[in-house]
Formats: structure tokens, sequence, C-alpha cells
């Protein structure tokens, strides 16, 4: 399949009959290729979203699943494996039985390790197949749902292999290669260059798929669309009258069995580095020139780069980590960070994180970004809410010697919409002020049955469409900043993270990082 | 519905009945409710009949797409009254939050009610939202009842299958015909209930190799559920509309019978088939074979519809066979049409493009067609 020597013919016309279909997204016949196969993330989202996908009629006649990992499995119990995860985790229930018999032939399984090349000639034998019988066409997506230290020998292992087509023959109307990358995408900027390096040996940048399920969210998406299709708030989106932002993923859960793992990363690493960053850019970016990928990537990769950087000395009056200690969420005790599975009792690892940043531009100058992540929190909520500033004088009595300023609201997670916060009379004689609020949910406005983060990424990189998907310089941007921090805390003599009460809304700390500025957490 | 009354104090009424939904707080134990609106969704029926049949159809669809539904049943020779009664259609909230509800007004305009129609809609009408016409029947654009409702509406949705290919391009003519800033969107729910039909049959030529084959089809075979010597349906006439005018196919007479000739004056042999004794309504597509042939390069594509399951969404087999040098390699897929389900289709009706271009050309070819012969084999 690979490296023919290549011609200067004219990219292929495309599909008469796919000029002005407007409703259904399909991609080209392909075979996904799933490393990671018996794990958590295959059964729970990649294969409930690609059934999904073949009930809205959005995989293609030629398609195809190979499922890799080391466990011994045949086709058919892989098959019903993924049957029972399908059955148990997808949106759409019952099973149509029906259609999942016809997508279950398309499903195979590979048994091999990472850096085993016979996995790779296996996988070889099974995609030609595939080719052969399910109609794939030497298109091929590699789904890297596999730890971070497995990216470098499966890339590798592809490389080694001549499974990767380079992008010159797709121009001409030949086969593809995409890889997606789940998140970690490094462990810190060193390790991010290194392994963008190792996947640039093997791969050029547009093949490659670097996925924060947080872009594929509806309201994630929307934020773009509510920002530059609505007139009324752009020309108030910034300094001039925007106070301060606050940005908040909080979640009620602790590590869920995946101690080991979380002592690697810390919350900072497991969502600050990633998707508390891609919040904060599509907040603070500019308007696009176009939703092309670049163009968006471009804007955000501005944003990461008018962070003004967190030195040593900035870390400490800037950024609050925490742990949590034992308390009680819901009304049910649950025990502290050091007591779960696998994890250290003397454990220094932070499990919440808040920061002040500053995107230093001329939209942003002096506006702070508080933005906060953290486990075992209160209640699960993600959200970015814009403050804005407070009215210039007061023409009415008000009992606590202020009026409250307007807040956008945007949650992401649960509940997903859009509020605005603004002040109304109450009804009666007296002029008393209410906070009220404007409320979009989502859910409420469009149904609720729409399409899975996994389904819309899965779908997008099969049809090579970037936009929702991390850059290299986007990703080594991000860890410049974080990496700042991470320094910080590694050196000698820093004080290890104060503890919190699980259930509470984080360390004492934390508040007074904004009460130092006047300010106050949102209780979302 | 209540007991006759004039028009103004029915309208007076259901006003007040609208009002009363939010007026109150909700009682202890109570789900407290929040009102959505993102239009006017007013569908007009040509009977009464056909209105209580839409009216849990249109149910369904508020559930998804909220809105201020006025569901109208006409009655022209009637004695002149209107009924009407309000409700409102809530779903429970998943997480705890308050019940998102639609607000339905169901009316029945009997007798010359009927030409005053829009204004009881107006009357009845959600501020500031745009407005959808679903128009369920024969129409002709100088209709009293339907003129003024499709003026004031943003989009016009018709079914072709319901009234005729004739009445959905008098409509499109008189969209077009008025000022662009003025302008509605016309849509139909035939054209819907077709877009599978044309997704999988844009499949057959999605791989570089056979895309030159689209402009190369030799033959065309359309079955359509119906019995010998019908001829061609709304459903039909539309895919070969937009099969046509997608590929620059011509319609061309030879000794009167009809001709459809590609680029080049060659040939495409169309030809309609009946499927009698189907589990389908009449005129509904049951199969699209197509056949496109260059060099040593051949391909067959071939969709079959199965017969509805009972209660279940329609399945459909796509089958492509590429010939090359002798080797034939062959794909099968099976696929759910849903494309019976009423709600299902009016809602993706109401997701598409205000403004769908290639419905305007497929229904102007289309059209032409009408009284060639096109019948059933």
């Amino acid at each position: 399949m690979l490296s023919t020597p290549m011609s200067k013919a004219p990219p292929i016309a495309p599909n008469p009959l796919r000029r002005g279909l407007v409703e259904d997204r399909t991609s080209d016949a392909c075979a996904v290729v799933i490393f990671g196969a018996s794990g958590d993330l295959t059964r729970r989202k990649l294969m409930p979203a690609l059934y999904n996908l073949a009930c809205s009629r959005s995989l293609p006649g030629g398609f195809a699943v190979v499922g890799v990992a080391r466990r011994e499995k045949t086709d058919d119990s892989f098959r019903s494996e993924m049957k029972e995860a399908v059955s148990a985790f997808s949106r759409r229930k019952p099973i149509d039985a029906t259609l999942w018999a016809d997508f279950e032939k398309g499903l195979s399984y590979v048994r091999g390790a990472a850096d085993a090349p016979a996995t790779y000639e296996a996988l070889r034998a099974q995609l030609e197949r595939a080719d052969a019988e399910r109609g794939t066409r030497g298109n091929r997506l590699f789904y890297l749902a596999v730890p971070p230290a497995e990216f470098a020998p499966i890339v590798d292992g592809l490389r080694t292999a001549r499974l990767v087509a380079v992008p010159e023959e797709e121009r001409r109307g030949g086969p593809w290669t995409r890889v997606v990358f789940e998140k970690p995408f490094g462990h810190d900027l060193a390790s991010a260059r290194a392994l963008n390096d190792s996947v640039a040996a093997a791969f050029s940048e547009a093949q490659v798929f670097r996925i924060d399920h947080y872009l594929g969210k509806e309201t994630v998406q929307n934020l773009l669309v509510f920002r530059f299709a609505n007139s009324l708030f752009e020309p108030v989106w910034g300094r001039e009258h925007v106070d301060h932002v606050q940005i908040t993923v909080a979640e009620d859960i602790g590590v869920e069995g995946r101690g080991r793992f979380y002592e690697q990363t810390g919350v900072t690493r497991d969502i600050v580095e990633n998707h508390l960053m891609q919040l904060l850019c599509l907040t603070a970016m500019e308007p696009p020139i176009s939703l092309a990928a670049d163009a968006v990537r471009d804007e955000k990769v501005k944003v990461l780069h008018s962070l003004r950087p967190l030195e040593r000395t900035l870390v400490e009056q800037n950024v609050v980590r925490g742990q949590y200690t034992r308390g009680v969420v819901h009304g049910d005790e649950v025990p502290s960070y050091r007591e779960e599975p696998d994890v250290s009792p003397d454990s220094p690892v932070e499990t919440y994180v808040a920061m002040r940043c500053f995107v230093d531009n001329w939209r942003w100058s002096g506006v702070p970004f508080y933005v906060r992540a953290g486990k075992r929190l209160a209640r699960r909520v993600t959200e970015i809410a814009v403050v804005f500033n407070e009215v210039p004088h007061s023409l009415f009595r008000v009992p606590d010697g202020g009026i409250t300023p307007n807040v956008l609201s945007v949650r992401i997670q649960p509940d997903e919409g859009i509020a605005l916060r603004f002040i109304s009379k109450e009804p009666g004689q007296q002029t008393i002020l209410r906070d009220v609020a404007m409320d979009f949910r989502y859910g409420a406005a469009f149904g609720s049955n729409t399409p899975e983060a996994y389904e819309r990424l899965l779908l997008d990189a099969m049809r090579g469409e970037a936009t929702l998907f991390t850059r290299r310089d986007e990703v080594e941007a991000q860890w410049e900043y974080i990496d700042g921090v991470l320094r910080a805390w590694e050196a000698e003599g820093y004080p290890p993270p104060p503890l919190y009460p699980a259930g509470s809304w984080g360390p004492e700390q934390a508040d007074d990082l904004l009460a130092r500025d006047g300010r106050r957490w949102r209780k979302p | 519905m209540t007991a006759a009354a004039s028009p103004g104090r029915v309208l007076a009424r259901l006003d007040d009945e609208l009002r009363a939904f939010w007026a109150a707080a909700p009682q202890p134990g109570e789900m407290p409710r929040a009102r959505a609106c993102t239009m006017n969704l007013v569908v007009v029926a040509a009977s009464p009949a056909l209105a209580q049949q839409w009216l849990p159809v249109v149910d369904e669809v508020l559930l998804g797409v909220p809105a201020r539904a006025i569901v109208v049943g006409l009655d022209p020779d009637g004695a002149d009254a209107l009924e009407g009664s309000a409700t409102a259609v809530c779903t429970p909230a998943a997480s705890g939050g308050p019940a998102v509800c639609s607000e339905r007004v169901s009316l029945l305009a009997r007798g010359a009610v009927c030409a005053r129609l829009s204004s009881c809609v107006a009357a009845l009408s959600a501020t500031d939202v745009p407005t959808t016409l679903v128009w369920l029947g024969r129409v002709h654009a100088d209709d009293p009842a339907f003129a003024p409702l499709a003026r004031d509406a943003t989009r016009v949705v018709l079914d072709a299958s319901l009234g005729s290919l004739t009445s959905l391009a008098h409509v499109i003519y008189w969209a077009r015909a008025r000022p662009a800033s003025d302008r509605p969107g016309v849509a139909d729910l035939t054209w819907t209930r077709v877009a599978p039909w044309q997704e999988l049959c844009a499949r057959f030529f999605d791989e570089p190799r056979t895309r030159p084959l689209a402009w190369n089809v030799t033959r065309v075979n359309v079955t359509q559920a119906s019995s010998g010597g019908g001829t061609l349906g709304p459903e039909g006439a539309l895919l070969l509309g937009w099969l046509a005018t997608s590929l620059g196919w011509r319609a061309a007479s030879l000794g009167g019978k009809l001709r459809l000739l590609r680029a080049g004056e060659r040939p495409v042999h169309a030809q309609l088939c009946a499927a009698p004794g189907r589990r389908l309504p009449p005129g509904a597509l049951a199969a699209l074979e197509i056949e496109a042939s260059e060099g040593e390069l051949a391909l067959s594509g071939e969709i079959r519809r199965e017969d509805d399951e009972a209660g279940g969404a329609a399945m459909a087999t796509w089958r492509l066979a590429v010939t090359c040098r002798g080797q034939t390699h062959r794909l099968e897929q099976r696929i759910r049409l849903r494309d019976a389900e009423s709600a299902r289709l009016l809602e993706r009706t109401l997701h598409r493009p205000t403004h769908d271009a290639a419905l305007v050309d497929a229904v102007a070819w289309a059209d032409e067609l009408r009284g060639e012969e096109l019948s059933c084999t």
C-alpha cells in the first residue's frame, strides 16, 4: 500500500450525487482499528458510538472494525462482548437485533502486544481480508485507546509494518490512513514533544487526530455559535465589560479504581492541561476567519501563547492545589484519596487545582480567568461563567450594599445550556431587586437524544475533519503553560497540597485566591 | 372541542387558556414547568379526521422541537364556525429540573372561517419566533386558506404524497415569485422520505474508482408499491428528478415515447416497475436498481426495501457489485430507512435548511414529466 512513486495527477472530482445532500453525514469506506479493544473506553464509548453511527446510517457501505489487544479472544467472543457492551452503554436501547446482526459481521479481533512485530503482521492480514470481504478499500483509522506509554510502540509498529499510507496517495484518490490519540498526550512538555516527534516520523500532521472529547460535546461546539453567530454578545466580550471569567470542571466521583493512573497524572495533567485549557481557549479566542480546522486552531494557539507564563514565584500566588480527605458526597461517606486502591498513603498528588490566569492580549488585558478542576467536589458540573462589570452607579437601595453583576454561564454538563443572570424588580409597591435567570437548556430546546461526543468525533476523524481535534503546536503550547506549574510543585521545599474534605468545593486556599481580588467562586 | 361560538370569542378563550398554564406557581408536589418555544408550528390538515390523526404526531415532534403548535382541521363545506382547545405537551426533565412544555392548540375551521384562517392563527401565534406552515393535502397557491398563511411563514412544508407533485411545483413557483427578502422556504415530507434513498444511491459512486461511472449510468429501474399500470408516484418522481438534475440527464421524446439522455446524447434506460401486494403505502418506493459502465469497469447497485416490520422502522438492503476485468466485488449492507414514521419525518424536515435548491431543481424536472409515459410494467 505504501510509497508508490507520486504522479502529478489532479485531485479526483467529488461525487456529483453528494452535492447538496444535507441530511446525512457519512464517511468513506474504511476499517477502524482499535488498539486497546479489551479496555473500558472501547466498551463504554467507542463501540456504542460506532453502533449508533450505524443506526443513524452514518457508516459507509464498506466498513469494518478490527479490535487489537493482548487478551486471547476469538472473533465470536469479541463480537459477543461488544454486543453486551453496546446493550449496556448505547444511548439507543434496546439494541436493534437486525442492525446489530449486520454490524457485527464487520467486527474482528487480532490478539497481540503493542511492541510485537507479529501483531502488525496479523493486523495487516486482517485488514487485507477486510478490504477484500468488507470493501474497506485500504482506508484505515487507527484508534489508540491505550495508555500513553503504548503510543510510541504502536506508532513505530505501524510504521515498520508499512501500514501507513502517504498523504499524497489520498490526494490522488488512493487510500488514506489516520490515527487518533486519546489524552493525555504526553506527561509534560518534553514528553509531549518527544511523542510528537515519534508520531511525525510515521504520520504527517494532517493524519493525526488528538482527541479531547470535550470538544465533541454539543455545548462546547455551541460556544462558537453562541459567540460568533449572535451580534449581541461579542461587543461586550472583553476587558471593557467583563470583570472576570470562571471556568469550573468539577467531578463528584473519586478516582474510581484508577489510582495507579491518577498517581502518575493528578488533576492538572488529567483535566487542566487539556479540557480546561480548551475551554479557556474557546472562551477567549478571536473570531477565526473560517471554521476550517487550521483557522480555528490558529486562534486557539494565539490564546495559549498569550497566557502569562507561570514562573515559580507566580505559581505560589496564582495556583492552589489540594487533595481530598474523607468526607460526604451526596450523603455517602467516601474515603480519602490516600485510602483509594493503588494510591500511596503519603501521596502528594493533587486532586484539585485552582488557577488565576491572565490572557495578555488587547481584548483580555487585566481580566483574570479563574479556572478550577477537582475530584470529589460537591457536585458534578462543568461550566464557563462570564461575570460582567457592576453598574457604575446604583439608583436603587439594596440591602447588602450592591447590585450583583450580570453573569452569563455556559453549562457544559450536566443540563447543557446557557443562562443569563440579571436583576429584576419584584412585583409590589416597593422597589425590591431580585436576581433572575434567563435559562436556555439545550436538551429542552432541541430534544435530549443528541449524539454522544464520541459519535461526532469518530465520524469527524473518519471524514478527515480536524477542527475538533488538537494540533501539535496547540498541545505543546498547553504543556508549556502547565509545565511551569508542574516544575514549581516538583521543586524542593514546595509545600504539599492542602487537604479538603470530599464533598466540599475545594481547599480554603482556593477561596482565598479569589478573596484577595475581592471576588468569590460561584457555586454552580 | 367546545360548542361553536364566534371566532373572536373562541380565540379569546384559547388565549386565556394559554396564559393560565403559566400564571400559577406549581402546587406542592406538582412538577415545575418551563415553557420552551423555538417556532410556531402551524399544521393544517385537509380534513378534521386528518387533523386528529396528526395530533399525536405533532405532540411527538414537540418533544424534540419545542414550539407553539397550532393544528387545524379544515371543513370548508361545514357551517361557519371555529372550534378549539389548548393544552400543554410536557417532557419530564431528565435530571430533576422543570418539565419542559410546549403549547398545542387544536382548531377546527368550518365554512367561511377557512378563508379567514390566517387571522385566527395570527392571533394565537407566539411572537418573535419563525413560523413553519405544514400543509397536509392538495393545495393551490391562490387558495385563500393557504396563501395568507404561507405569506406569513418562514417555511412551508407540503407532502407531495398527500397532495401532488403539481401542487408542490405550484407552491415552489409561487414562492420563487416573491421578493427574496420575503420568500418562504419550501420543503416536502416526501422529499425527506426520499433522502435516505438519495444517500444510499450516492454511496454507489463514493469510491474514487467508480466515481466517473456516475456520468455513465445506463439503466435505472424504479420499483414502487402499486399494481401494474400505475404512473410514477411522487417518491419515484422526486428520486428520478434528483438523479437527473444531479447527473445532467434531460428528458426527450422519440416517436412520442419518453427518453432520458445523459451527456453525449447517450440513453439512460429508465423503467418503472410495480410491486403489488406489498405492505407499503401506494406509490412508496420499493426498490431502485442502477447500472453504469465505462470501458472495463461496470457497476450495478440495488436498494431494496423490505416490508415494514410490525411497529418497526423500515429496513432496506443496499447492494453494490463492481466488475473490473471479469472480477466482481460485492458489498452488502442493511440499514433502517425510518421513512415511515411521520413524527420523525417532520422533525427531520424541520431540521433541514430552509431553502433547498436540489428540491426546486428535482421538482421542476419531475414536473416536466407529467403526462409522459413512464408507467408501471
